[in-house]
């Protein structure tokens, strides 16, 4: 697919946001703290906002921990500040962190703790469109580490015994939190670990219009009805797993990564190409800022939840805090 | 009414289910081409198509997780697993995934699955084929958790189950499957969350769950001999609880004992105890009993299995130790 | 007659010696009073009269030393059968009382053993001591005997050292006390809390109280709601785990002496232990016997005839949402009107008719009174207005209709009721004079009653009650005067009928009756 202006825009847009609203969840944790554990994506960027971009308003995003993008592109900046503050207004009403939330009418589904657990959900999302007969496409995100769990392979084993419209994509990282993938697999590039009935390919994960072109041909295929597809996007997270985690990568490592930032990277593109220029950046940056201002005010003045908020439990019935039923 | 056996008053719910609405589908190990290890689903695949009644891989992980996909993307999916033993491997999905999707989500989105699953000892099926489930997940805030006795409450609680929006685990007993019993004609519920009194009495509340409701009715028919007269309650529905039919008999009868099969050490029992304990307590006339079995595996040899299990004497028993007798 | 004995006053104490006697043979004491001191243990005791009566007898005199237990003298009336008598019984076979120096003085074995076989009987129940001719019941209130428990001592020796045979829980506190100790024997609270604890008294339902018995929360209940304890009633029956049907068998047993439980009794009166069929334990006047006993049944039988009818038909009204309102009718110019047409007419008049006659009326405009009502909700209205009213015959009550009673006059309902009553009462009447009604008027007031409510005659939807006429002061063109009242009370099934229906309907019947000359025509 050839990007158009408008398109490449967007995706910068898109890039930008993620980027500084990370940036800013970093600074405000540090200066005051967050409720919510920060665990950035901040230099992955354009795997997780390349692999939604080319996505119907229809099809599924099912995140992993750290794919920020997709969220801030389906969902409100106010509520997902919100939603790390665990106040009222945030997704859940203050029940859970903005990490796992979900979202039916934005098409985000709701995942766990759990790292990996969410590959079979996806499966499942596949499953619906096909009762359904509708061609909506799920995209599962997931980082190189769940690639070692059980649910990977039978997730991926059925999908493509059973044809279902999932699209895999691993934000592989090198890095199972403190642990760099290398030294627990067996193989070096993940795709490598599926069978050949599989759609299986590498992309350059910093390269924001690789992997937009990448899934919108894993998309087609999937409507078509050709089955599953793997995508292994080779990235880098800058930051360490979580903010409380001390940095341990190789110095050597970090900087190689950093010198490909994905949106730094973009933007000099977009640049080069004409697409956008000086002015239009200050003023998407300033756009930007007020944005993320604005949803942490919204955040920071926004009251904690009612504890009623936690009784919602149950749909169909009203049970009450001692597991009998209230009649 | 008609007689009807468990297996078949199940099957004709998942049919009935699946006629009434499109979004139903059935899938599982051998449940579509050879209809189920205890043959629950046969004749399914042949009436609703391989679309809708399927055979998956041998992975209870696959099982559960797309199940939960599937209920939070707008199918209502029907997943068999085929002992209760193995919901171990799709605990991960039951209890971090489907309970807390409903809490996790703020836009009324829950999970409408059904896990169905044939526990239960008896046959001689040793140790990881035998196992009643109910104590590893009624801690479980977010499930609901049912276990059936008679043919008609188990297509009817079916039927509850697959249009609740709360996903379900539903258990049923392996020996009841060749079980008769009388099953209205026509389209019916059997509510969930409601407690049944099976028998009413005057002397002592039984509280017995799944198989061990029969048990429980012949103990109280040999105990009505002895001039005690038993009521015997079926929660149908373990978690939650409708505790008040339950508290309301204690009232009435000042003794209690419960029944099920799985071990007493922190079996189901447990928590009706202490339920009675703080809310009935000053109509509590004597300890409150509870029959299970001993905190042991679910041993293979007749002899062994017998002795495990819980029979109408040990509820006699224990119905006698809580009249003070 | 009463003995006086020489009790055990401390713990090595195993005799005492008589100082000095306060009281000459023959001369009247009363119970408290002091009659002889004895020394034991280099302590001087005072020793009380244990009944009003005449010393009888001195058993053992001044400067003697005697064991525990003996008698040392006898107080009683003086014309009761003779004292020598039963000092001769107490003595060694054959010899008088008179002899006691001999008898006191060797008497180690024979008179002095009656505290030990007193001791062993059995906790709660009464201890016997064994006077050698008589045996004597030993009470002692369920506090008394549970202190005893505690102090690990038996009521029998309280009863023998104190010299009762009613023994008091102060009195074990005095006896347990002066004993020093409670190592009598095997404390039966080996094992459990500290037995010298005094327990409290009172209805806690949830503190045990010291001792080992111990009840279930529901037989706490019904032992707090009876106003006894669980370690009472576990007392009396010899059960340490009280349940509830222990506290209801307690409880049947109409045990009386409990009612005191809480109280240090006076002495009660002696016993009369000489009377031949001494019965033990009979209550004295002063207690309140049989309070706890089902009443004493005089019939027993099924209902039978019109009370089973009635029965039948009552419980099946009590589905009826029954709903009674009342209104106070001035019927002063209906019973002058009543009085003069009794006169002058040659049939019957009766108020009852009037009565009728207004309710018929009225029903037409609130024809829903007029109507049935079945389970399923169907209501049927209908076009006759048959108007039932209650007699009241010896067997039981009978409601003959008056059949289309808006179109019979006054005269002709009167020669109705006159000519249905009295079949009704003579037992003659037909059986299809009882049927068909659809509405109801009752004549309470005929018995006296002022207000009343009165049950619906199912299927019908009310029945209009007729209370007593009263006389009662008004107000009339600015003059206090009296006037006759009278009650009418209509229920009606709030099912189908609404208040202002039924007010209203009442409304008009009042204002018929009060206008009466209108109810002529």
């Amino acid at each position: 697919m050839r990007l158009v202006p408008t398109q490449q825009k967007e995706i910068y847009r898109y890039l930008l946001l993620t980027r500084r609203f990370e940036e800013r969840v970093l600074a405000v944790y540090e200066a005051r703290g967050v409720p919510e554990l920060p665990h950035l994506s901040i230099g992955q960027e354009a795997t997780a906002v390349g692999a939604t971009y080319p996505l119907d308003d229809d099809d599924w995003v099912v995140p992993s921990l750290r794919t920020r993008g997709p969220i801030l592109m389906r969902v409100p900046l106010e509520e997902v500040v919100a939603g790390m503050y665990g106040t009222a207004g945030g997704p859940s009403r203050g029940r859970t962190t903005q990490h796992h939330m979900g979202s039916t009418d934005r098409r985000v589904l709701g995942t766990t703790g759990l790292v990996g657990s969410h590959l079979n959900a996806a499966v499942g999302a596949g499953l619906s469109s096909r009762r359904l007969g509708v061609d909506r496409v799920t995209v599962v995100y997931f980082g190189d580490g769940a690639t070692t769990r059980g649910e990977f392979h039978t997730a991926l084993n059925y999908a493509a015994v059973a044809d279902l419209p999932v699209i895999f994509v691993i934000e592989n990282n090198r890095w199972t939190e403190e642990t760099p993938i290398g030294s627990v697999t067996t193989v070096d590039d993940l795709v490598d670990f599926v069978g050949h009935d599989l759609h299986a390919e590498i992309v350059d994960g910093q390269d924001v219009e690789a992997v937009v072109e990448r899934v919108h041909e894993a998309a087609a295929r999937a409507r078509a009805g050709e089955g599953p597809s793997l995508l292994e996007a080779k990235t880098y997270r800058f930051r360490p797993h979580a903010e409380i985690i001390t940095e341990r990568r190789p110095e050597a490592e970090r900087e190689e990564w950093t010198a490909r930032d994905p949106v730094e990277g973009y933007r000099v593109h977009l640049l080069d190409e004409g697409v956008v220029d000086e002015a239009w950046l200050e003023a998407l940056e300033a756009e930007l800022t007020d944005e993320i201002d604005a949803a942490f005010e919204f955040a920071e003045s926004d009251h904690q939840p009612d504890e009623r908020a936690m009784y919602h439990v149950y749909k169909d019935a009203r049970v009450a805090p001692d597991g009998s039923v209230v009649r | 009414m008609s007689a009807t056996s468990v297996r078949e008053a199940i099957r004709s719910a998942l049919a009935e289910e699946m006629e009434r609405d499109e979004s139903v589908f059935c899938y599982g190990e051998d449940v579509g081409d050879y209809g189920g290890l205890y043959q629950v689903t046969a004749g399914l695949q042949e009436r609703f198509g391989r679309e809708r009644v399927f055979d998956t891989p041998l992975s209870e992980t696959m099982l559960g997780g797309s199940a939960v996909g599937a209920a939070l993307t707008g199918t209502r999916p029907v997943v068999e697993i085929m002992y209760g033993d193995f919901l171990t491997i799709v605990a991960d999905h039951l209890v971090n995934y489907a309970a807390k999707m409903y809490f996790n989500y703020g836009d009324e989105t829950s999970v409408p699955l059904v896990v169905r699953t044939a526990y239960g000892a008896g046959d001689q099926l040793g140790l990881h084929h035998s196992q009643m489930p109910i104590s590893w997940f009624q801690n479980v805030p977010g499930l609901t958790v049912v276990a059936p006795s008679t043919p008609r409450e188990y297509k009817g609680l079916l039927k509850s189950a697959i249009r609740s929006d709360d996903p379900v685990i539903f258990l049923e007993h392996k020996l009841h499957y060749d079980e008769s019993g009388e099953v209205p004609e026509g389209e019916y519920t059997v509510p969930l969350r409601r407690s049944d009194v099976k028998r009413e009495g005057s002397d002592v509340t039984v509280v017995a769950v799944g198989r061990m409701v029969d048990v429980a009715l012949e103990a109280a028919e040999a105990l009505a001999g002895e001039g005690v007269d038993c009521e015997v309650i079926d929660p149908r529905t373990l978690v939650p609880l409708d505790a008040e039919p339950i508290l309301r008999s204690i009232r009435k009868t000042h003794a209690l004992t419960v029944v099920h099969e799985e071990p007493t050490f922190g079996g189901y029992g447990g928590e009706i105890a202490a339920i009675a304990a703080k809310r009935a307590i000053y109509h509590l006339d004597g300890p409150v009993t509870r029959v299970g079995a001993p905190f042991t595996p679910v041993p293979f040899s007749k002899a062994l299995e017998d002795a495990y299990l819980p029979d109408a004497e040990d509820v006699a028993s224990a119905v006698r130790e809580a009249l003070g007798g | 007659m009463e003995v006086l004995r020489l009790p055990k006053g401390g713990q090595a104490m195993d005799e005492g010696t008589v100082v000095e006697w306060h009281a000459d043979v023959g001369e009247r004491v009363a119970a408290g009073d002091r009659v002889v001191s004895v020394e034991t243990e280099k302590t001087v005791r005072e020793l009380p009269a244990t009944a009003d009566g005449v010393l009888r007898s001195i058993d053992v005199r001044e400067g003697e030393t005697v064991p525990v237990g003996t008698v040392l003298g006898r107080i009683g009336e003086p014309d009761e059968a003779g004292a020598a008598e039963r000092g001769e019984s107490t003595a060694v076979e054959g010899e008088t009382a008179q002899a006691v120096d001999d008898e006191a003085a060797t008497a180690d074995g024979e008179t002095g053993t009656d505290a030990d076989d007193g001791a062993t009987t059995a906790d709660g129940e009464f201890a016997t001591a064994d006077d050698g001719s008589e045996t004597r019941t030993v009470r002692a209130t369920p506090t008394a005997r549970r202190r005893a428990r505690e102090f690990g001592v038996t009521v029998a020796a309280v009863a023998a050292a104190v010299g009762t045979v009613s023994v008091t829980p102060s009195d074990v506190e005095r006896y347990a006390t002066e004993k020093g100790s409670t190592d009598a024997g095997e404390s039966v609270l080996a094992g459990c809390e500290s037995a010298a604890s005094s327990a409290p008294t009172g209805t806690d339902i949830t503190q045990p109280r010291g001792a080992t018995v111990l009840g279930t929360p529901r037989a706490r209940v019904v032992a707090n709601e009876a106003g006894v304890d669980v370690v009472t009633v576990g007392d009396a029956l010899g059960v340490d785990r009280v349940r509830e049907r222990h506290v209801r068998s307690y409880l049947d047993r109409g045990d009386v002496i409990d009612l005191f439980e809480d109280a240090d009794l006076e002495r009660p009166e002696p016993e009369r232990s000489e009377s031949a069929d001494s019965e033990p334990d009979r209550p004295g006047p002063a207690r309140l016997s049989g309070a706890r006993e089902p009443p004493a049944v005089a019939s027993e039988g099924a209902l039978d005839g019109v009370r089973a009818v009635m029965f039948e038909r009552m419980a099946s009204t009590s589905k009826y949402a029954d709903t009674t309102t009342v209104s106070r009718v001035d019927v002063t110019a209906l019973t002058s009107l009543y009085e003069r047409l009794a006169t002058s007419w040659d049939g019957p008049a009766s108020l009852t008719a009037f009565v009728v006659r207004a309710a018929a009326l009225a029903l037409s405009d609130y024809e829903v009174l007029n109507a049935s009502v079945d389970e399923s909700g169907t209501l049927t209205v209908y076009e006759d207005v048959n108007v039932g009213f209650a007699v009241n015959t010896d067997r039981g009550l009978l409601v003959p209709t008056i059949s289309q009673a808006d179109a019979r006059t006054v005269r002709e309902t009167s020669a109705e009721i006159d000519r249905l009553a009295s079949d009704a009462r003579a037992g003659s009447i037909e059986h299809e004079d009882l049927q068909h009604g659809t509405f109801t008027v009752s004549n309470a007031g005929s018995l006296g009653a002022y207000l009343n409510t009165p049950r619906i005659n199912p299927p019908q939807t009310a029945i209009l009650g007729v209370c007593t006429v009263f006389e009662q002061p008004a107000v009339v063109d600015g003059e206090v005067v009296p006037r006759e009242m009278m009650h009418l009370c209509l229920t009606y099934d709030h099912r189908v009928i609404e208040g202002a229906e039924a007010v209203g309907f009442l409304q008009s019947v009042t204002e018929r009756l009060e206008a009466p000359e209108s109810l002529l025509s």
